[in-house]
């Protein structure tokens, strides 16, 4: 539910600050002279820059890994359509090179201690996986990461990497791995730790022995492993919630025969180049000695020998691989993969000693004795498990293990016909299989206890059993062996009802009455296996027939003696078997080099937690690829391997059905091009501590998420979109590039509708508030759609169309007129889809032909105008920052200044309060900045840092000697433009002294590397060859500083954009266009002169004009953050239209808050107030002016800045019977009613009067509260009135649309007209009249009135503001209110740098905005104010008096008022005022005007250097040019 | 199993939905539910009593909710969903509103304690039985059968009620269809109205609003419309024929009871299941 609004106030819950505070008390206590500023939005990056421009250190803490925030997500903005990118574009590049901000993202605000003024906040910075110092942003990695995901910034309309970066321009310039917060199932669930997601993800982009590599980082049997591993991993996979697991172990095997093959072929298989450094091989002389060469053993002995211990492995049998070779039929794992397998262990120099018995050829105490420091036992388990059994234990009845162990020897064991099993596990399905192979089909069958799902067999087994013809007979015990003469002749069964106890203890039980006799020749056990542990001869403490170990080291009760595998676990699985050999391996590197044995080590065990299906995961079912198997028939009859593997394409297809739940693989693709080597895989969160004296909140807002509102089919019909996924899809950078498309078929949308207040004015969804801003975005995305395509045909459905702020309402009529964009007043109730072609059918009510009827059309898109909801992180904030929050989950914000949070000290700014636009949201930021310059006036500059450069090295009278380094780019440049080729041939341009090329240009070494040489080669220009100088020159031209070289010998060649880039298919010429371009730079860099800044001082003074609230809130806050004002007002008393004010919509008392801010203005001593004056002349420039004023005074006045404050008025009707009928009143002399006790049965309102006309097009934004105010208070004191407001737009914007609603509840009637029918008042002898038609009844209804009320519109003084503008060289709009620089980016400021404009002057607002706008505009003012001087010149223009012939071209072509006429009578360029955009250098007819650094001649230079080579070699070509 | 629920049946039930009715029972019995009618029970005051007395169709359903009270129940089952919204919002305004009800039972002589929950059929099963539940009496699984739910516009909005599904794009019918091993799709029209109230008074206007739905069930694929009303049930399969001329919708739609395809999934006798009793033939072959 949106806010309560009907209860009032009190005064204890409103703020009165800034007036009531008691700042200098405030003072005098301790105080941080920095900021923190939570969130990297907009509102964050100007509250950063506000502040640290100011004085203050900030830190800018940021969740995403880049700031921006959503409105670089943005395509366009309204009202003017500016490119929401390269607005924001320069505030991010400033931000991140700002020497006083620090940038900290990807990091999550923990806990603020302290209080206003000294803050301890404590941060957790989250492991990004990329060393934010090393990374250079080239992007290698994101080409080689094999795992795509669903790009959010997006809207999920396309796919990212797991390694990425949130967008192309992010600040800071570096990657970040996205990491799951826990394993995906395959890697958790493998007792080996293998990494299934990483190799099967390298093998879904064909990476075959990238991926083998993968596996055998932890399983140096991977052909063995990846064909008879038990893969719980797949048992695990979430893919089998879809449809079914991935094939891991066929993945697995398929790469071990992918490299083997290729070996076999003799083709190579060595792998691309790496920047993976293997850990240098050392070489240690502790011998270790282990004995048994199975899984387990061998594994050890591995591992010891990469670490560089001489390892000799002791086995029993004359070949190595235990039970794999003993255990396991060839069928199931051919003997030459496990030879090969060994034999590439043994490669790393393992010796072995084969046919040696422990026990009997040696014991571990003679291996001590013998020099073997350390000694791993990893015997196994090697004998059969005996059963007591009536008549079986002659020698006849064979065993399973020894059989096995004969059969894989390529003994062939005498059977009988008809050979029976006994035995339920994998041992005796193998044993049956191997007796079915050699005693042929129907002879064998299988016997066990448990019943057939009970089978501790794997499914598989038991199938392949089956369809190998062997008959398994679940729920049978043996009995007895049935002797013939001596011989077998048949064994008894009797039926086990039951094998477990409820315990889950083995305990069978049988049915003695149920029994069968079985013929049968052989009968071969197969109940288990058991560990011959007598060899130890008691030297090791063994319980209950294995070796007792620690499990955490497997260290045995022998120091030094370490023992795994079966001995220690039981009969286990290979992949167990690995996971005992890798953790003895370590534990035997730690006791042998006296690490800690226990430290940062875990026991086996399942993760708590799994990753999760991913949300994006769909259900297209994509089958498991089968396992090519040989014919039944043939593989039944041999020992040859069943299985044939996969191909290349099936292995490709299966895995691409990994869901890569763990997002990153970990497969280190990344680690292995980073030439910066700036990935850290096990980068842990870290957490810091900072001290501010202050705290901003710009956590910003989301989106709403439309699933919620089912009806619109959001999430199933592909065509319906979000309004934030549309602008996605309108941005170049977007899913489309640019291209308007819909997401079922990619098919041009036509027909576009846009369906407003989705989540928002939606009390049935708990946002009962207006987000502000849905209206406009709709109508500009409906206009740059038409834009981009002009068959498209945009409808808008809307309840009212809320285009409240400046420049809004001509933006929408410009909609309409100039892009007819159809707007239809109709809120759709839900959404169906045309299964046939993915149309979006809305019902509507339409007027046609004058009738009001239903009608259903189709669209090809639907976008989703999705409200604007409160950001995730601000429920923690409640607890961390002890702030509190409204009803919908804002920030709740003081009355009436809701840049103040209910905890001192901390501020908020933009949508963190509240749904807003983004001006707004930077005048509140700017206003912020000033709360907290007045909150720690005392201890600004005091945290700051100010660079030391040494001095400039004086280069005139020196020739050019050119220093050129050319980048790789990691391989983003290298790859394509031979950097080497550049290089060679610059150095060979005369004047080059230097050429080089470096890998990253940019990183933190090279710029040393560069002042080395500078100093060395006495450089006198630097020309560096890389990216583009938007992101980068500074960064080089700072280098060149700390190299003593003035910064402007510096020169860029972009051969990235415009050579890499761009010419990705044609390296050769992309080199030779790179050649040409640094040529033309060298050309360029001859001419470059050294330029130098000049400082100005600054007046510490403001002159504020206008005496309003808004000229008064300035001038306070001015006042405290410690600068002298000057207030001027034009009447006798300071108040302005608060005067006649009495309390807002939300009950706040503007009367005592006026009286206490003329108290204040009074008692500050900072302040001049100047009544009864005006301004006369204005002269000077930023940090500089001087004004005269007239009328009571006639000061001269000396100051720094300007902020113009005149005001408004309320407009006077002409229409309606105002003037002519004293019971028709404006709202403004109702509110003075209302407060002496006005009393009416029916009052009629008029909204919209002199507001949205021909007259005055602009809305004036505050009428539709004022009459909502006012009717609700007429309805508290009478609430029996009848109150009608006759309207056209609703306008009730954020948390009023509550009041709006309250108003209706309260039986207040809204009757809208059409925007062409205004209503008729007429007296009557019994009152007055009004006529109006109401769009809903569709007719004209007659209401009669004691008072009508008109909400007049606000009008500036036109004539006033002209003036003043005139004077100060600023600019009024057509409506006549003054305007600022920028409508988006600087709403308080003018081109003219040192003047700002704030409250009514600037456009209608309501109270508390004029305020903040106030404070905005005393922020600005401070980051000028604070500063002991300014730096002029530079990149100025200069004119040269010679050829000037005072045309004044320059002056009127100048929009900052820089040239001006001397007293020679010649132009000349103020310095001071120059933003060095070359305006009046490319207008002055007489060439008279040069912009440094782009002089004529330095322009022609690098043309004709870049066109014909021969002028970079003649100098005296280009100089004679000068 | 819970002790047992109470079933409403009300008048439908026990007249032109008995397919709807004997579906149930059958089920329930073979899902080890225990189930009983309420006895005495009265109008609920679907049709015109609500519109026409707000107090005679509160003291309709207070006398009905009294009644289960008095037979031992904590809840009552309305599988009509007429009877479900009457008695469920019924019930919402004299849970909240003490005074009504003290108002109420003296007016009409009960003793209700406001206190008895209404519980609609398609959200008792889903939930109450259980998804595992029905999957694990499937003897039968309807593989292959493509089904769209329409959830019609009563069973989910009570008004001022906590939801007991998504109101606009519930799922719970959706999931008990797959739990039968058939496949639910996803479809336009699962909540939206069917003109029911207008059988009698308005063919021309059901007729329109019954075509709609209908279309967009062929043009998914479906084979079936799934029902829990049967309002519903009886306005989309009654008139078929008429309407699929009078609209040009190429095939006829069975339009089936989820009662009715959970029998059929669980093996049941399908005489007993009145399938042949709707005017649509609905043949699946139950492998």
């Amino acid at each position: 539910m949106g806010t309560v609004p009907s209860e009032r106030p009190t005064g204890s819950e409103t703020g009165l600050s800034p007036f009531l505070r008691d700042v200098n008390m405030e003072n005098s206590r301790k105080k941080v002279g920095a900021v923190l500023v939570v969130g990297g939005g907009i509102a964050g990056m100007q509250a950063a820059l506000d502040c640290a421009n100011s004085g203050f250190k900030v830190y800018l803490l940021e969740q995403q890994p880049a700031i921006g925030g959503n409105m670089a997500r943005l395509d366009k903005t309204f009202p003017t359509n500016d490119c929401a990118m390269c607005m924001i574009s320069p505030k991010l590049v400033e931000t991140g090179r700002h020497l006083n901000i620090e940038i900290i993202t990807y990091a999550d605000l923990r806990r603020i201690e302290g209080e206003a003024g000294d803050f301890a906040v404590t941060i957790n910075k989250r492991a990004r996986f990329v060393d934010e110092e090393k990374c250079n942003g080239c992007g290698d990695c994101e080409q080689v990461c094999p795992v795509s995901i669903k790009d959010t910034f997006n809207g999920e309309l396309s796919e990212r990497k797991a390694i990425y970066r949130l967008y192309p321009q992010a600040i800071p310039n570096v990657f970040t791995i996205d990491k799951n917060y826990a394993p995906p199932p395959c890697r958790g669930t493998c007792p080996a730790g293998v990494n299934a997601q990483g190799y099967v993800a390298l093998i879904s982009k064909r990476k075959f022995l990238e991926a083998l590599d993968v596996v055998r980082e932890r399983m140096p049997f991977a052909g063995a492993c990846g064909r008879v591993c038990h893969h719980p991993c797949e048992t695990e996979c979430n893919r089998a919630k879809l449809d079914a697991a991935v094939s891991v172990r066929n993945l697995k095997r398929f790469v071990a025969d992918y490299e083997w093959d290729l070996i076999r072929r003799g083709e190579s298989v060595e792998r691309p180049p790496s920047e993976i450094v293997p850990p240098e091989k050392q070489s240690y002389t502790e011998k270790v000695a282990v004995v048994g060469g199975g899984p387990a053993g061998l594994t050890c002995a591995y591992d010891l020998a990469k670490l560089g211990y001489p390892v000799t492995v002791f086995d029993a049998n004359a070949e190595l691989g235990g039970m794999m070779r003993t255990g396991i039929p060839a069928y199931r794992l051919p003997r030459e993969v496990l030879d090969h397998e060994i034999r590439l262990m043994l490669d790393e120099g393992i010796s072995v000693q084969t046919g040696k018995v422990l026990g009997k050829d040696f014991t571990v105490v003679q291996l001590k004795a013998q020099g073997y420091e350390s000694v791993f036992v990893a015997t196994g388990a090697q004998l059969a498990k005996k059963i007591p059994l009536e008549g079986g234990d002659a020698a006849d009845v064979l065993y399973g293990v020894p059989f096995l162990r004969e059969v894989n020897a390529g003994g062939k064991p005498s059977l009988g016909s008809r050979v029976v099993v006994i035995g339920g596990g994998n041992v005796a399905t193998d044993v049956a299989r191997c007796a079915r192979r050699i005693v042929g089909e129907g002879a064998v069958s299988l016997w066990c206890l448990e019943s057939r799902p009970e089978m501790p067999a794997h499914d598989w087994e038991i199938r392949e059993a089956e369809e190998e013809g062997i008959d398994i007979h679940p729920s049978w015990g043996p009995a007895r062996v049935v002797r013939d003469n001596g011989k077998v002749a048949g064994i008894e069964f009797v039926r086990c009802t039951s094998v477990f106890d409820e315990d889950k203890r083995f305990n069978p039980v049988f049915d003695t009455a149920e029994k069968q006799t079985v013929k049968a020749d052989t009968v071969i056990l197969a109940v288990g296996q058991v560990c011959d542990l007598s060899f130890l001869e008691g030297q090791v403490q063994t319980n209950r027939g294995l070796i007792e170990v620690d499990r955490l080291t497997l260290e045995t009760s022998l120091p030094g003696v370490f023992a795994g595998g079966d001995n220690v676990l039981g009969p286990a699985s290979l992949v167990e078997a690995v996971e005992q050999g890798h953790r003895a391996a370590e534990s035997i590197h730690r006791c042998l080099r006296g690490l800690a044995m226990r430290e940062d080590r875990e026991p086996v065990a399942r993760p708590k937690e799994f990753a999760d299906i991913p949300s994006w995961a769909g259900c297209a079912c994509v089958a498991r690829n089968p396992m090519p198997t040989a014919d039944l028939a043939e593989r039944a009859t041999s020992f040859t391997e069943i299985d044939s593997g996969y191909t290349e394409e099936m292995a490709v297809a299966e895995a691409l059905r990994c869901l890569n739940c763990g997002v990153c693989s970990v497969c280190r693709e990344c680690v292995r091009v980073c030439k910066a080597r700036a990935i850290d895989h096990h980068m842990k969160d870290a957490t810091r501590h900072v001290k501010v004296g202050a705290i901003i909140l710009t956590n910003g807002y989301d989106v709403f998420d439309a699933r919620r509102k089912s009806e619109y089919g959001f999430g199933r019909y592909p065509n319906v979109v979000t309004s934030m996924q549309f602008e996605r899809i309108l941005s170049a950078s977007g899913p489309y590039e640019g291209h308007v498309r819909r997401p079922s078929d990619g098919r041009v949308p036509k027909r576009i509708a846009w369906i407003q207040c989705v989540g928002s004015r939606d009390v049935t969804v708990g946002n009962g508030y207006c987000s502000s801003v849905c209206c406009m975005y709709a109508t500009k995305e409906a206009v740059i759609a038409k834009e981009h395509d002009q068959n498209i045909e945009p409808t808008i459905f809307f309840i009212d169309i809320r285009a409240f702020g400046k420049g809004f309402e001509a933006f929408y009529n410009r909609a309409k007129e100039n892009y007819g964009v159809r707007y239809v007043r109709s809120q759709i109730s839900s959404l169906k889809e045309n299964p046939e072609n993915g149309n979006i059918i809305v019902r509507y009510v339409n007027e046609t032909n004058g009738r009001k009827q239903v009608v259903e059309e189709e669209f090809d898109l639907v976008v989703l105008s999705v409200g604007l909801v409160a950001h995730h992180s601000i429920k923690d904030l409640v607890d961390i920052a002890g702030i509190t929050c409204n009803t919908s989950g804002f920030v709740q914000g003081k009355l009436p200044l809701p840049l103040e949070s209910n905890r001192e000290g901390i501020f908020l700014s933009g949508a963190v309060s509240g749904p807003k636009d983004i001006p707004e949201t930077v005048m509140e930021s700017s206003a912020a900045a000033a709360l907290c310059g007045e909150l720690l006036s005392a201890a600004r500059g005091t945290e700051v840092r100010v660079k030391e450069y040494p001095v400039e090295r004086d280069v005139t009278g020196e020739a050019p000697r050119v220093g050129v380094f050319v980048c790789h780019c990691g391989t983003n440049i290298a790859s394509v433009v031979d950097v080497a080729a550049v290089s060679d041939y610059v150095a060979s341009i005369p004047g080059v002294v230097y050429a080089e090329h470096t890998v990253y240009t940019c990183s933190q070494d090279t710029q040393e590397r560069i002042k080395e040489v500078i100093r060395d080669k006495k450089l006198n220009r630097v020309i560096v060859a890389s990216c583009t100088p938007r992101t980068h020159e500074s960064l080089f031209q700072e280098t060149l500083r700390e190299a003593g070289l003035n910064k402007f010998l510096f020169e860029m060649a972009d051969i990235r954009e415009q050579c890499s880039w761009v010419h990705q298919r044609e390296p050769g010429s992309a080199t030779e266009k790179a050649k040409a371009l640094v040529r033309g730079s060298v050309g360029k860099s001859k001419l470059l002169e050294p330029l130098q800044f000049r400082r100005v001082g600054v007046t510490k003074a403001a002159l504020v004009v206008g005496g309003g609230i808004a000229g008064m809130t300035a001038s306070l806050s001015l006042a405290r953050q410690g600068f002298d004002v000057h207030l001027v007002e034009r009447e006798s008393e300071l108040g302005g239209n608060l005067r006649r004010l009495h309390e807002s919509l939300e009950g706040y008392d503007w009367r005592r808050h006026l009286e206490t801010a003329i108290d204040a203005v009074a008692s500050e001593e900072r302040i001049i107030v100047h009544l009864g004056s005006e301004i006369d002349e204005v002269s000077g420039f930023v940090g500089n002016f001087a004004t005269r004023l007239k009328g009571a005074s006639n000061a001269e006045i000396k100051h720094g800045v300007i902020l113009i404050a005149t005001g408004a008025d309320e407009f006077q009707p002409d229409k309606f019977l105002f003037g002519v009928d004293d019971r028709v009143l404006t709202q403004r002399s109702l509110d003075e009613k209302l407060a002496d006790g006005f009393r009416a049965d029916t009052v009629v309102m008029i909204q919209c009067v002199g507001s949205r006309d021909a007259e005055r097009p602009y809305c004036s934004r505050v009428c539709c509260g004022t009459a909502v105010k006012n009717a609700l208070a007429i309805k508290r004191k009478n609430p029996g009135a009848k109150v009608y407001i006759l309207y056209r737009d609703i306008r009730t914007y954020q948390f009023k649309e509550d009041y709006y609603r309250e108003a209706r509840d309260k039986g207040v009637m809204f009757i809208h007209f059409p925007d062409d029918a205004y209503p008729e008042v007429t007296s009557t002898g019994k009152g007055l009249r009004v006529a109006v038609r109401d769009t809903v009844l569709d007719e004209t209804i007659e209401l009669s009135a004691d008072y009508i009320v008109l909400s007049a519109a606000v009008v500036p003084d036109k004539a006033n503001n002209r003036r003043l503008a005139e004077l100060m060289k600023v600019s009024v709009n057509e409506d006549g209110f003054f305007m600022e620089a920028h409508v988006k980016l600087r709403p308080v400021d003018f081109a003219n740098e040192g003047i700002f404009v704030c409250g009514l002057a600037h456009s209608p607002k309501y109270t508390e905005e004029n305020i903040v706008q106030a404070l905005a505009a005393a922020g600005r003012a401070a980051c000028i104010l604070s500063k002991p001087s300014l730096e002029v010149g530079g990149v100025v223009s200069h004119v040269d008096p010679d050829k000037c012939a005072t045309c004044l071209t320059c002056v009127r072509e100048c929009v900052y008022n820089a040239p001006f006429v001397n007293a020679d009578g010649k132009a000349e360029i103020e310095e001071a005022k120059c933003q060095g955009c070359g305006n009046c250098a490319a207008a002055c007819p007489a060439k008279a005007i040069q912009l440094r650094t782009f002089t004529d001649a330095q322009e022609r230079a690098l043309f004709r250097s870049i066109l014909h080579e021969e002028e970079t070699r003649s100098d005296h070509m280009v100089l004679a040019d000068r | 199993m819970s002790p047992g629920i109470c079933l409403f049946p009300g008048c439908t039930l026990e007249g032109s939905a008995g397919a709807f009715q004997d579906s149930l029972v059958r089920v329930f019995q073979a899902l080890g539910v225990s189930c009983e009618t309420l006895r005495d029970w009265s109008c609920c005051g679907a049709t015109s009593a609500h519109a026409v007395d707000h107090d005679l169709y509160l003291a309709l359903n207070l006398r009905n909710l009294a009644k289960a009270q008095e037979q031992g129940f904590n809840e009552v089952l309305a599988p009509c969903a007429a009877c479900y919204h009457r008695l469920a919002s019924a019930q919402l305004e004299l849970g909240k509103d003490a005074a009504l009800l003290t108002r109420l039972n003296a007016e009409t002589g009960l003793g209700y304690n406001g206190q008895v929950a209404v519980r609609n059929i398609v959200d008792f099963l889903a939930r109450d039985v259980g998804l595992d539940a029905i999957a694990a009496k499937v003897a039968s699984p309807l593989t292959g059968l493509k089904a769209v739910c329409y959830y019609g516009c009563l069973n989910t909005r009570i008004p001022h009620s906590e939801p007991v599904d998504d109101r606009e794009y519930p799922m719970a019918m959706d999931r008990i269809v797959e739990a039968l091993g058939a496949r639910a799709l996803d479809w336009s029209y699962k909540t939206e109205c069917c003109g029911a109230g207008l059988f009698i008074t308005n063919e021309a206007v059901c007729a329109r609003l019954v075509s709609r739905i209908l279309k967009d069930a062929i043009a998914r694929g479906a084979d079936c419309i799934v029902v829990a009303c049967p309002m519903c049930q009886n306005n989309l399969d009654t008139k078929q024929d008429t309407i699929r001329a009078a609209h040009n919708l190429p095939r006829p739609m069975p339009v089936v009871f989820v009662t009715q395809l959970m029998g059929l999934a669980f093996g049941l006798d399908e005489s007993a299941l009145k399938l042949a009793h709707s005017f649509v033939p609905f043949e699946f072959a139950v492998k």
